[in-house]
């Protein structure tokens, strides 16, 4: 390949990457408008959410592209839970999604 | 190559570096009317936030955090996060995560692996998934948060920024998907996250192992960490030369031991936690069950004083046990475990009165102690290695015994220090919205671009960087900040005097310089 091909062939790549880049990003009217299609849509929401991995293996499917993708199991989501001792002070432990949150930092015995 | 090509390769490069673009966070609002981050009662502007009912402080939070985690990372497609406050019972208060998982998109630098949803379509350059959204977040309606943004958190409560920058992180990818107590991978398929996963006692990656090696390995404390190049870079950049606890003689049992460190008295450290170490003794009665947990008045005050104590764990507050120590004269307290398991625990609690420095061992390691005559102990620090990383420099993870099935492997250890926003318990000593520590650094070896470049406000580059390699995000609090006041204030007089003061108390604070500053405002004019 001459340079000038070359150079011919890569300026042309670099629009092209240019334009598709653009048609990539989206308006904050269009952003709030599919926020508010997902809020609408039952199946989108949390509650629908498998809860066991046993579930997600369940919702597997495969994408437009070739992939496969699973709903993720809620427990193996982070759970935050509080706790206060005593005297008031606050302790902040994380456990998983399903079992009883437990304080990992006791106050107190 | 020859110059022109070159060149045009070079122009490229620069131009790709160009389009790249912040990634759009987008809370979506899944409450109903009147509850949540809808909920109607009236509140009292807190600093940072002008909001004037709890739904709209609580939407503004929401908001701030997704702008800025957007203004950090790259992506052109929009991350769509669902948002909702619950009553979700006692001492809950909240949870999230990936809504979903991806793998073998052709995109995937690697795979038969799974990316979080967030990061899948970042990778993809598309909506993988549209119509849903890329992560779940839910909060307790029954908690009061403070919703100020100004880092300020009042003794006693817990930010609602802090905890959102650290559940919008697991859900980013700072996550792993396998039940940790079988060693199972969702759909018998690992994650992005766990191949950077290493287990230093058996030399093998959580990939590479098997179910029942990586149950072993998920419980193995202190001796798993994160291999990725850039939290490692980070890491070498924020975290705090090694303090170790060494038991120096007897020979039998000389070594360095976990330990666990407390909420009240001074911090440990070589001036103040070194001698050799004496048995406290009680009455075993109505304050504590047994004649060595230290909760009641030492009756071998004489043997202790000037020494180190050890007391067993149980029967009374970790306060009073340090206040008796004290009182008969212990230059330090140790206490031992009393169940087993690791790491050694945080002992909380407050108590302005102890001056000794106080430290927590395991069961075993404070049997150890205590049954071992002439135990001389020290707290050293060494410069060559780090707090909370291995002695290659590599951080930590989370992996307790017993298994914390949720929490487990997808943070990073308690031991780190400072301590960081993605450890399993939320502190005092955060402050999410400038400081993210190494949690960029771990999303960027999962498959993230992070903004290499400056905040911007309308297109008009203010000088100040997004986010460093130390996970400081002075820009990306200017970009938040800036759309927050655009949004809220009541015209443009009372936007430019709230980024004035704005910029004001960034200077102040050494945060920015006064140029940097200059360039802020010359910005904000323009708007």
């Amino acid at each position: 390949m001459t340079p000038r091909v070359s150079t011919l062939l890569a300026g042309i790549a670099l629009a092209g990457i240019a334009a598709a880049a653009h048609s990539a990003q989206t308006t904050h009217a269009e952003r709030q408008a599919a926020a508010a299609a997902i809020a609408r849509n039952k199946a989108a929401s949390i509650d629908a959410q498998p809860r066991t991995m046993a579930q997600a293996d369940a919702t597997q499917f495969r994408t437009k592209s070739g992939g496969t993708a699973v709903r993720v199991p809620t427990e193996l989501w982070s759970t935050l839970g509080v706790a206060k001792d005593t005297r008031g002070a606050t302790q902040v432990t994380e456990g998983d999604g399903t079992a009883p949150t437990t304080v990992q930092e006791a106050p107190h015995e | 190559m020859n110059k022109p090509l070159l060149m045009l390769t070079v122009a490229i490069g620069v131009a790709l570096a160009g389009l790249a673009s912040a990634a759009d966070i987008v809370p979506v609002n899944l409450d109903s009317p009147n509850e949540g981050y809808n909920d109607n009662t009236a509140a009292a502007p807190v600093p940072g936030n002008p909001g004037t009912t709890i739904g709209a402080q609580r939407r503004i939070v929401a908001q701030f955090a997704a702008d800025l985690w957007g203004s950090v990372l790259v992506s052109d497609v929009p991350v769509y996060v669902g948002a909702q406050f619950n009553p979700l019972g006692a001492n809950v208060l909240g949870s999230a995560g990936a809504s979903f998982i991806f793998r073998n998109e052709p995109e995937f630098p690697v795979q038969d692996t799974w990316y979080s949803s967030a990061l899948a379509d970042a990778l993809a350059g598309r909506d993988l998934n549209p119509g849903f959204t890329d992560i779940g977040s839910q909060f307790s309606s029954d908690f009061t948060f403070y919703y100020g943004l100004d880092g300020n958190t009042p003794a006693g409560q817990i930010s609602f920024l802090d905890v959102v920058m650290h559940e919008f992180g697991h859900g980013l990818g700072f996550q792993n998907f396998e039940d940790e107590s079988s060693g199972k991978w969702q759909s018998n398929t690992p994650d992005i996250y766990s191949t950077f996963v290493f287990d230093n006692t058996t030399g093998l990656f959580w990939t590479q192992m098997s179910n029942p090696q990586r149950k072993n390995s998920a419980i193995n404390y202190g001796n798993v960490v994160f291999t990725g190049a850039s939290a490692i870079h980070g890491a070498s950049l924020i975290l705090d030369d090694r303090t170790s606890f060494r038991v120096t003689a007897p020979a039998a049992i000389a070594g360095d031991y976990a330990y666990g460190t407390a909420s009240f008295g001074p911090v440990p450290t070589p001036a103040n936690f070194s001698g050799s170490v004496v048995l406290g003794t009680d009455a075993a009665n109505a304050a504590g069950p047994s004649t060595t947990d230290g909760c009641s008045a030492f009756t071998n005050a004489g043997a202790v004083a000037g020494h180190v104590a050890i007391v067993d764990r149980g029967g009374c507050a970790f306060v009073l046990k340090a206040a008796n120590a004290q009182a008969a004269g212990a230059t330090a307290l140790i206490v031992a475990n009393n169940v087993a398991g690791s790491p050694p625990p945080g002992m909380g609690g407050t108590d302005p009165t102890i001056t000794i420095a106080a430290i927590s061992v395991t069961q075993p390691d404070g049997a150890k102690i205590k049954g071992a005559s002439g135990v001389q102990v020290a707290l050293q620090v060494d410069p060559t290695k780090l707090q909370g990383a291995d002695n290659l420099g590599r951080p930590r993870l989370y992996t307790p015994n017993p298994v914390e099935p949720g929490s487990t492997g997808s943070h990073y250890d308690t031991a780190l220090a400072p301590n960081a926003l993605m450890e399993p318990a939320i502190n005092d000593s955060l402050n999410a919205a400038l400081n993210l520590d190494i949690t960029p650094n771990l999303l960027e070896d999962t498959g993230w671009h992070l903004n290499p470049g400056n905040a911007l406000i309308g297109g008009c580059n203010t000088t100040i960087d997004i986010v460093n390699d130390a996970g400081l995000i002075v820009g990306a609090n200017v970009q938040a900040t800036n759309n927050l006041l655009l949004r809220t204030a009541a015209n443009k007089g009372a936007y430019v005097n709230g980024m004035r003061a704005y910029r004001d108390r960034l200077v102040s604070a050494g945060l920015i310089t006064s140029g940097q500053g200059n360039a802020l405002m010359a910005c904000v004019t323009k708007v």
